[in-house]
C-alpha cells in the first residue's frame, strides 16, 4: 500500500514538474513573439487570388523584419486564418484569433464584408484591426477607434472615377457593381457623385451577382444602349467573365465604348491567363504602378518581392505590406505589443510606407482612421499579355488625366 | 432583344442539359443524387486546359482526353464508393441515401481540395476549339468556338438519348432504372450497368467543363454553379428522365435569360427556382417524371 502511495506521489510530482516546464516554455515563447493575426481569403467563395497576394506580402515583410531582429526584441509571428471572404468567416476568424490565438492585432482582410463583420469583434475585445482592402464606407463611418484603413476606400475610388469620366467627356455611362458590401457602397457613391458633379452624364448602374457565370443578357442590354464608357467594379473571377463577354459581343473596349476596370484586378497574377483580347484597350484603376515614384522602402519591397516570388508585386501586395509596416511602426513607437498601446500609436501614425507617407484621418465620417491620400493610378493596357510596367500611365493620384495618350483598341 | 435572349438562353440551356443528363441518369439507375457531379465538370475543364497549356497536347486530343478523365473518374468512384452502398443496403432506401449523401459530399470536398493543392486556386481560361470572326445569330455574336462547342454538346446529348432508347446497353440501363431486382433476375449485369452509367455521367459533365472552359474559366470551385443548375433541372424535368433533363435544361436557360432582361438580372437564379416551384405544384413529379412506379 505504502509503495503504491509512494508511486502515485512520484507520478504527481513528475506531472507537476512537466506541466511547470511546459508552462514556462510556452510563456517564454509567447513573450518572445509579436503575434499578428492574419485574416484573409485562402479558399473560395472569396477571391483567393487576392488572399494569396496579401499573404505573400505579409510573409515577406514579417521575415524581412525578423531578419533585422524583429520588433522591440520580439519576432513577428503571423497567425494566418482563412476567412473565405465571407461575413461569417470574417467574424469567426476574428473571434478565434483574439480569444484562442491571443493575437495583439489583426490584419490581412482583403474584402469589405470581412472587415465589416470584424468591426464589433475588434471593439468588443479592444484589439486593433489594420485592414488591407476594405473599400466600403461603412468601415469608416462606424467610427470604431481600433479599426484602421491604409488601403483604398470608396470615396477616393469614386472621386477618381468621376474625375476620369469628366476628363473623357463622357455622355452616357453604365456602371456594373457586384452584390457585395464594397459593390453596394461604390454604386451608391457613384450615383451620388455623378448627380452632384456631373448631372450632364446619363448614367445607369447595375448590380450583378458575383457568383454568376454568364452575364450575356446584361451584355446584350449594354450593347443596345451604346454607352461611351462601361465602368466595372467586379472582381475576379466574375470580372473576367464580364470582360470576356463584353469583348466577344463587340461591346467594349471598342473605339466607341471605353471599358474602365475599377475593381483593381488587372494586376492580378492570373489576369492574362483568363483575359485575352478583352484586356487590350481597357482603362484600369490601380493602387500601384511601376512608374510610381516609390520611397526607398517601396523600392526595396519590390526588389525583395521579385527575388522571392519571381513575379512583380501587385497593388494588393503593396497594400498588405503597408498594413504590416504601420503595425510594426506603431509597436516600435509604443515600445509595446499590447493592443491598447498599439491602437493609440496607430492613431498617431506618421510613417513613410511603400508608396508614400501614411497618416490616419481623425475626422468622423467616411475617412475616419483612413489614409486619405492613398495613391492611385489610372492606366491603359495597350497589348495582350502586357506587363504592368509597359502599360500607359494616364493619371497618377491627383494629377491630370492624359486623355491624348489614350489609344483606341 | 427577345430573339437575342432566346438564342442566348438556348445556348446556355444546351450546356445545362449536358450537365444534367448525367446526373439524371445516375439517379435513374442508382437512385442516388451525386453531390460531386459539379466536380466532374471541374475535372473535365482542368484536364482540357492543363493538357493544352501545360503539356502542349493538341485540342483534338485534349478534348477527348478530358472526357476520358471524367469517365474514368466516374468509373473509379462507382467501383470504390458507390458499389458498397448496394452491397450494404441492397434495395433498402433507409440508410442508403444518407450514405450516398455523405460519400458524394465528401468526394466533392476532396476533389476541390486536391485540385486546389495540385493546380492552385487560380482560374485558367481554356483554348478555343476554333478561332475566327464571330457570326451574328439573331443579334447575338456567336464565335466559331461557341458554334463548335454547341454542335459537340448537341451531338453528345442526342447521341446519348438515342443510345439510351435504341441500343442494347440503353435498354439495359432503362431496365435497371425501372426495376433493379427484376433486371438482375432477367440476366442484366446491374453492377456493370451502374458503372457504365456513372462513367458516362462523369464523361458528359467533363465534356461540359471542357467545352465551357473558354467562356467560364475552370477553377477548383467552379463545379458548384453547374451542379446547382443540374439539380434544379433534373427535378424540373423529372428525376431520372433523360428527356426531362434536355427540356428542363433548355427551359431553364431561356427563363433565366428572359427574366434577367425583362425583370432583373439580380434575381436571375431565382427565376429557375420559381419555375420549379410552379411546375412542382402542377406536376409533383416534374415535367417528364414518372407519376407512378410499380414493383
Amino acid at each position: 500500500m505504502m509503495s503504491r502511495i509512494c508511486c502515485m506521489n512520484k507520478l504527481a510530482y513528475t506531472v507537476a514538474i512537466t506541466a511547470a516546464v511546459f508552462a514556462t516554455a510556452y510563456g517564454a515563447q509567447s513573450q518572445e513573439t509579436f503575434d499578428v493575426g492574419v485574416s484573409t481569403i485562402l479558399t473560395p467563395p472569396g477571391s483567393v487570388i487576392q488572399g494569396i497576394q496579401v499573404r505573400q506580402a505579409l510573409e515577406l515583410v514579417a521575415d524581412w523584419q525578423n531578419e533585422q531582429g524583429g520588433v522591440i526584441g520580439k519576432k513577428i509571428k503571423l497567425v494566418i486564418a482563412d476567412d473565405q471572404g465571407t461575413t461569417e468567416g470574417g467574424r469567426t476568424v476574428a473571434e478565434r484569433l483574439i480569444t484562442r490565438d491571443k493575437v495583439s492585432v489583426i490584419t490581412g482582410q482583403a474584402s469589405s464584408n470581412v472587415v465589416l463583420s470584424s468591426l464589433e469583434v475588434a471593439k468588443k475585445y479592444g484589439i486593433p484591426v489594420v485592414n488591407v482592402n476594405g473599400w466600403a464606407s461603412g468601415i469608416r463611418t462606424a467610427g470604431i477607434p481600433q479599426v484602421f484603413s491604409p488601403g483604398p476606400y470608396t470615396t477616393r475610388v469614386i472621386t477618381a472615377t468621376v474625375d476620369t469620366l469628366l476628363a473623357l467627356g463622357s455622355k452616357k455611362v453604365i456602371g456594373a457593381f457586384d452584390n457585395t458590401d464594397a459593390g453596394f457602397s461604390l454604386e451608391k457613391e457613384m450615383s451620388k457623385q455623378l448627380k452632384e458633379r456631373a448631372p450632364q452624364i446619363q448614367y445607369r448602374s447595375i448590380i450583378l451577382d458575383r457568383a454568376a457565370k454568364d452575364y450575356l443578357p446584361v451584355v446584350l442590354q449594354m450593347q443596345a444602349e451604346k454607352p461611351d464608357v462601361i465602368v466595372s467594379e467586379l472582381i475576379a473571377p466574375a470580372g473576367y467573365i464580364l470582360m470576356n463577354q463584353l469583348y466577344d459581343q463587340g461591346v467594349a473596349p471598342t473605339k466607341d465604348t471605353i471599358f474602365f476596370e475599377m475593381g483593381g484586378m488587372t494586376d492580378n497574377p492570373d489576369f492574362w491567363k483568363n483575359i485575352r483580347g478583352a484586356g487590350k484597350g481597357a482603362l484600369a484603376f490601380g493602387h500601384y504602378h511601376p512608374k510610381f515614384d516609390l520611397p526607398a522602402i517601396g523600392v526595396e519591397f519590390r526588389k525583395r518581392f521579385v527575388e522571392r516570388y519571381k513575379a512583380e508585386p501587385g497593388r494588393l501586395s503593396f497594400q498588405a505590406a503597408d498594413a504590416l509596416f504601420v503595425i510594426i511602426d506603431a509597436a516600435k513607437r509604443a515600445n509595446s505589443t499590447e493592443p491598447a498601446a498599439l491602437t493609440e500609436a496607430l492613431a498617431n501614425t506618421d510613417y513613410v510606407g511603400t508608396r508614400g507617407k501614411i497618416t490616419f484621418d481623425k475626422t468622423p465620417g467616411p475617412t475616419f482612421n483612413q489614409w486619405v491620400e492613398v495613391p492611385y493610378a489610372i492606366y491603359q493596357i495597350t497589348a495582350v499579355d502586357q506587363k504592368l510596367d509597359d502599360t500607359t500611365l494616364l493619371k497618377q493620384s491627383d494629377g491630370p488625366l492624359e486623355v491624348k495618350a489614350i489609344v483606341a483598341p | 432583344m427577345l430573339s437575342s435572349m432566346l438564342v442566348s438562353g438556348l445556348i446556355t440551356g444546351t450546356f445545362y442539359a449536358l450537365m444534367a443528363l448525367g446526373l439524371t441518369m445516375i439517379f435513374g439507375v442508382l437512385r442516388i443524387v451525386n453531390f460531386a457531379h459539379g466536380e466532374f465538370y471541374m475535372i473535365g475543364g482542368f484536364a482540357y486546359v492543363l493538357l493544352y497549356h501545360n503539356l502542349g497536347v493538341p485540342i483534338a486530343v485534349a478534348l477527348p482526353a478530358a472526357v476520358l478523365a471524367g469517365g474514368t473518374l466516374g468509373w473509379i468512384v462507382e467501383k470504390l464508393l458507390i458499389r458498397p452502398i448496394y452491397a450494404e443496403f441492397g434495395g433498402r432506401q433507409q440508410g442508403r441515401d444518407e450514405y450516398a449523401i455523405i460519400v458524394t459530399f465528401a468526394l466533392s470536398i476532396l476533389l476541390i481540395a486536391a485540385m486546389t493543392k495540385i493546380v492552385g486556386p487560380w482560374s485558367l481560361q481554356g483554348p478555343r476549339l476554333i478561332d475566327g470572326p464571330p457570326l451574328l445569330l439573331a443579334g447575338v455574336r456567336v464565335s466559331p468556338h461557341q458554334i463548335a462547342a454547341l454542335g459537340i454538346a448537341l451531338a453528345f446529348l442526342f447521341g446519348t438519348l438515342y443510345l439510351l432508347n435504341y441500343s442494347l446497353w440503353g435498354r439495359q440501363i432503362r431496365a435497371v432504372a425501372q426495376n433493379r431486382s427484376a433486371a438482375a433476375v432477367m440476366g442484366v449485369d446491374v453492377g456493370k450497368v451502374s458503372t457504365i452509367v456513372f462513367a458516362t455521367a462523369g464523361g458528359l459533365a467533363a465534356l461540359a467543363g471542357a467545352l465551357l472552359s473558354n467562356m467560364i474559366s475552370p477553377s477548383p470551385d467552379v463545379g458548384a454553379f453547374p451542379a446547382i443548375k443540374s439539380y434544379v433541372i433534373i427535378v424540373l424535368g423529372g428525376l431520372g428522365s433523360p428527356l426531362g433533363a434536355l427540356i428542363g435544361g433548355l427551359l431553364l436557360g431561356v427563363i433565366e435569360s428572359l427574366g434577367a432582361i425583362y425583370i432583373s438580372f439580380s434575381y436571375r437564379d431565382t427565376y429557375g427556382l420559381a419555375l420549379l416551384v410552379l411546375v412542382l405544384l402542377l406536376r409533383p413529379n416534374g415535367l417528364f417524371g414518372e407519376t407512378r412506379r410499380e414493383v
